[in-house]
């Protein structure tokens, strides 16, 4: 079997890239052995938004996010972050942005102060003004009267923030996360989401992937939905969701919704207090129910949305 | 007593039940029954053959005490070797189920001497007994009765350790030491073979023997020994041993004593264990003990620059991450073990340099397997190759120069060579050399650790085997190993140079010192460059491969 790693050419506009947005991602194309991870996938991210990358499991968010931050060449397509080409020079195209690291891949035997200053010597900035700048993001994460503790005694939230430090302290003009608040609990999530907001209001781009419809729909500016490596709808968060509610409009575009498999024997205790219990037997007929509601075709790919200022949600907070 | 019971019955349904689940569980536990019988057998075999005939007392009864006191050492240490893998009968699994501290001791006890290597142990023990037999009848009974208690010395102590290490190697800093300790023991267990035949050779068949060297082992003497042996034989490790002997001299009151240092170590390690196990039993769930670290540690010392954070990292990591640090202690073994074996030769010792300046970077052959997925942060960052690996070198060359130094001084002084002449100056040559050595089997590093890569235990867990280490781990330190003395060639053919002109005549031989320490810093130069291009070229690569063990240590 061959794959073919041109662009799709179903409802794609080949649109050039847009210097003047944060990112600009046109045909990136990624092939796993034969499976396609990502397919022709094409994207504007304008300046000064808070985005979010949504789509189900295995939709292609985190190679996209690869592929745009340079852990992952792509079999074709372009990257651009801030109208510069990622593979070109693919070491500066790093140092403009910040990526926040997964929690395993840090060295969690520094304290906390010695890995911000870690990363931020990395970058080939000076150490007074990391360790003065690693000082402002510690106490702005709570974290003060941890830097002294080795990371790996930290907690899941703890360990989340400090991770997303190190994505800002070479302050950077883009930051990516791919699912910042994934075991996050409530409290830290909500100082986490502060200082996102505060800092794309001061201009800076916020590239987050989410499966949490909801903190998408309250905290982003625009999103862009993603399914089977292509983009189903991108645009602000008003303009996607179309007057619905963002997860009922991404049900719509995505599908695979289906009716609840009746279990006969998976009663709940219902069925012996009616006398009725796992009357059919393990190979009894289950008659599943039809959804109502739910759209299951899938909807061809849009294309990219043109860059709009950003507007942050009343609600943000 | 019913719980007692009950944990010596679930061993074994614990056993039947992974062999049935798993095929290879099952072939594996076949050829270890296999290797089981062929160790009863053998040790059958030999006592049959010793029994008949009258053996020299003298070295029976060292050898008896001596072989199997490291035997009992050998068990326990491969015992807490195994320890990070977690037994199936932990205690914490338990918990849940209120057995009194004393009944679970107790029943953990009767589990592991139900267990097939006990019985095993304990049959073969048994059957020693037949090399007592021209000794008489009382010296065969006493070895019948010897037998059991040798092997519950053996796993009460065992069961000792692995409880006291579990209650007390709960930091990362006690686990990291307890490791280092426990690695350091093993080597040096597995060293006492290899001394004591050395020895025995060396005392006694140094001088004009055509043997030496050539029969090795079968040549010792154990007879002279039996000062060490008889020392042995009042620790709870040849106690056991040293019963039958007892008996056939008659020394009774020896033999009470003995009896009692028995009855004692396995009546302290059950108090041992039960207090260990009421402790981890009324302390689950404490957060574990955490150091806090002021300001900035080694980031605070290094260059201020991409090169010098990587440097501090390293630095830092050495410290705390055992895998590595244990490894920083082989030179000195090395010299130590040369200068035990030497018998006055001194060049063997500084051979033992010369050995610790090759060996000694095997470990960074594999830093970025050792760096793991933190890895990533680098490529993350942009950072480039040759930031990476001048940091690398910057630190490693620093250590491994005060490192050999240090142990020149040492030998220097140890072996009178400082007195000045051709010592000193045949010791400053191994020094120089052994630095070339040691700078370039780092150039070498740099770059095998960008292509030859293979997966090692996780920090977490350092006493465990990631699958499809052992064909690597064999294989790509080799090359290693090999490659080295390959990039002394330049050095090489300057030395036949100097030596055909008889530039090295007349004593001028040290100048070998300064041409091979030359050489190792252009190695050192080159292989730090080259690996900071392929770092650079296959840096992705080296995250995927990164990303692919890691899924092997889960």
């Amino acid at each position: 079997m061959t794959v073919n790693t041109e662009p799709a050419s179903v409802g794609y506009v080949p649109v050039p890239p847009d210097p003047s947005a944060a990112v600009s991602i046109r045909g990136l194309v990624k092939v796993f052995d034969r499976k396609v991870a990502v397919d022709g996938l094409a994207l504007d991210i304008p300046v000064g938004s808070f985005y979010g990358l949504v789509g189900p499991n295995g939709a292609g968010k985190t190679t996209t996010l690869n592929m745009l931050t340079g852990l992952l060449r792509p079999d074709a397509g372009s990257a651009m972050i801030l109208g510069r080409d990622v593979w070109s020079d693919v070491n500066a195209a790093k140092r403009a942005i910040g990526v926040m690291p997964q929690p395993d891949q840090i060295f969690d035997r520094l304290t906390g102060l010695q890995l911000l200053v870690y990363a931020g010597m990395l970058r080939g900035m000076r150490r007074d003004e990391v360790v003065r700048r690693a000082n402002d993001l510690l106490s702005a994460f709570d974290l003060t009267d941890a830097a002294g503790k080795m990371v790996t005694d930290y907690s899941a939230g703890m360990t989340k923030k400090i991770c997303l430090a190190t994505a800002m302290i070479h302050s950077p003009r883009i930051l990516v996360l791919d699912e910042p608040f994934e075991s996050v609990d409530p409290v830290s999530s909500a100082n986490l989401k502060d200082i996102l907001l505060e800092y794309a209001r001061t201009g800076g781009t916020v590239i987050i992937s989410s499966h949490v419809m909801a903190l998408v729909e309250r905290m982003c500016t625009h999103v862009a939905i993603v399914n089977h490596g292509q983009v189903c709808a991108a645009g602000t968060v008003d303009e996607v969701a179309a007057g619905e509610d963002l997860e009922d409009r991404f049900m719509q575009l995505v599908g695979g919704r289906h009716a609840a498999a009746r279990i006969d024997w998976l009663n709940g205790g219902a069925g012996e207090a009616d006398g009725s219990a796992a009357g059919t037997g393990p190979t009894g007929p289950t008659e599943p129910t039809a959804p109502t509601g739910f759209a299951p075709a899938p909807q061809p790919m849009q294309p990219p949305q043109a860059a709009q200022p950003p507007q942050f949600p009343e609600n943000a907070r | 007593m019913s719980a007692v019971a009950t944990i010596v019955r679930l061993r074994w349904a614990l056993t039947i039940a992974a062999m049935r689940k798993s095929s290879a569980q099952t072939v594996g536990y076949v050829i270890g029954i296999v290797m089981g019988l062929g160790a009863v057998a053998f040790v059958a075999a030999l006592a049959f053959a010793l029994g008949s005939h009258r053996a020299d007392p003298g070295q029976f009864h060292a050898a008896t005490v001596l072989t199997g006191g490291f035997l009992m050492i050998s068990v326990i240490m491969v015992q807490v070797l195994y320890l990070g893998q977690g037994s199936t009968l932990s205690p914490a699994k338990f918990a849940l189920y209120g057995i009194p501290d004393r009944d679970l001791g107790l029943g953990l006890l009767a589990a592991g001497l139900a267990g097939l290597p006990s019985i095993m142990g304990t049959v073969a023990l048994l059957l020693w007994s037949a090399a007592f037999r021209s000794f008489g009848p009382a010296a065969v009974i006493a070895q019948l009765v010897a037998a059991p208690l040798a092997i519950l010395t053996a796993m009460s102590l065992s069961k000792l350790v692995i409880s006291a290490a579990t209650t007390l190697v709960r930091s990362t800093r006690g686990r990291n030491a307890f490791y280092i300790i426990a690695v350091l023991g093993f080597v040096l267990i597995c060293q006492i073979p290899s001394l004591v035949a050395n020895g025995t050779i060396g005392a006694t068949n140094m001088v004009g023997s055509p043997a030496y060297g050539v029969h090795g082992v079968a040549d010792i003497e154990f007879g002279s020994l039996s000062g060490t042996a008889a020392v042995f034989a009042w620790t709870p490790f040849g106690a056991a041993f040293q019963l039958p002997f007892d008996v056939m001299t008659g020394a009774w009151g020896a033999l009470a004593a003995r009896v009692a240092i028995i009855a004692a170590t396995v009546a302290l390690c059950f108090l041992g264990v039960t207090a260990c196990l009421r402790r981890d039993r009324l302390t689950v769930g404490a957060a574990a003990q955490t150091v806090t670290v002021k300001g900035l540690g080694a980031f605070g010392h290094t260059a201020d620059s991409p090169s010098g954070a990587v440097c501090a990292r390293l630095f830092t990591y050495l410290k705390r991450d055992p895998r590595q640090t244990v490894l920083f202690a082989m030179p000195i073994l090395f010299v130590a073990l040369m200068a035990i074996q030497a018998h006055g030769m001194n060049d063997i010792v500084w051979t033992g340099l010369l050995m610790s300046g090759w060996f000694m970077f095997i470990a960074e052959g594999n830093g970025l397997s050792y760096d793991g997925r933190g890895y990533a942060m680098e490529v993350i960052a942009g950072a480039s190759g040759f930031d990476d690996r001048r940091g690398r070198v910057r630190l490693l060359a620093g250590i491994a120069t005060a490192y050999l130094l240090v142990l020149a001084a040492a030998i220097l002084a140890f072996t009178g060579d400082w007195r000045g002449g051709t010592g000193l100056a045949v010791g400053l040559t191994f020094t120089l050399g052994s630095l070339g050595l040691a700078y370039a089997a780092l150039g070498m590093a740099e770059v095998v650790s960008v292509v030859l890569m293979y997966p090692v235990p996780s920090i977490d867990k350092p006493f465990s085997s990631p699958q499809g280490r052992a064909m690597a781990q064999g294989f790509f330190p080799l090359v290693q190993m090999l490659g080295t003395p390959l990039l002394f060639l330049p050095g090489g053919v300057i030395v036949a140079v100097l030596g055909f002109t008889g530039a090295l005549a007349d004593g001028r031989f040290w100048l070998i010192g300064p041409v091979a320490l030359a050489n190792g810093l252009a190695a050192l130069a080159l292989g730090t460059w080259l690996g900071g291009k392929l770092l650079d070229a296959r840096s992705l690569s080296v995250l995927h491969t990164l990303d692919g063990f890691a899924s092997l240590q889960k």
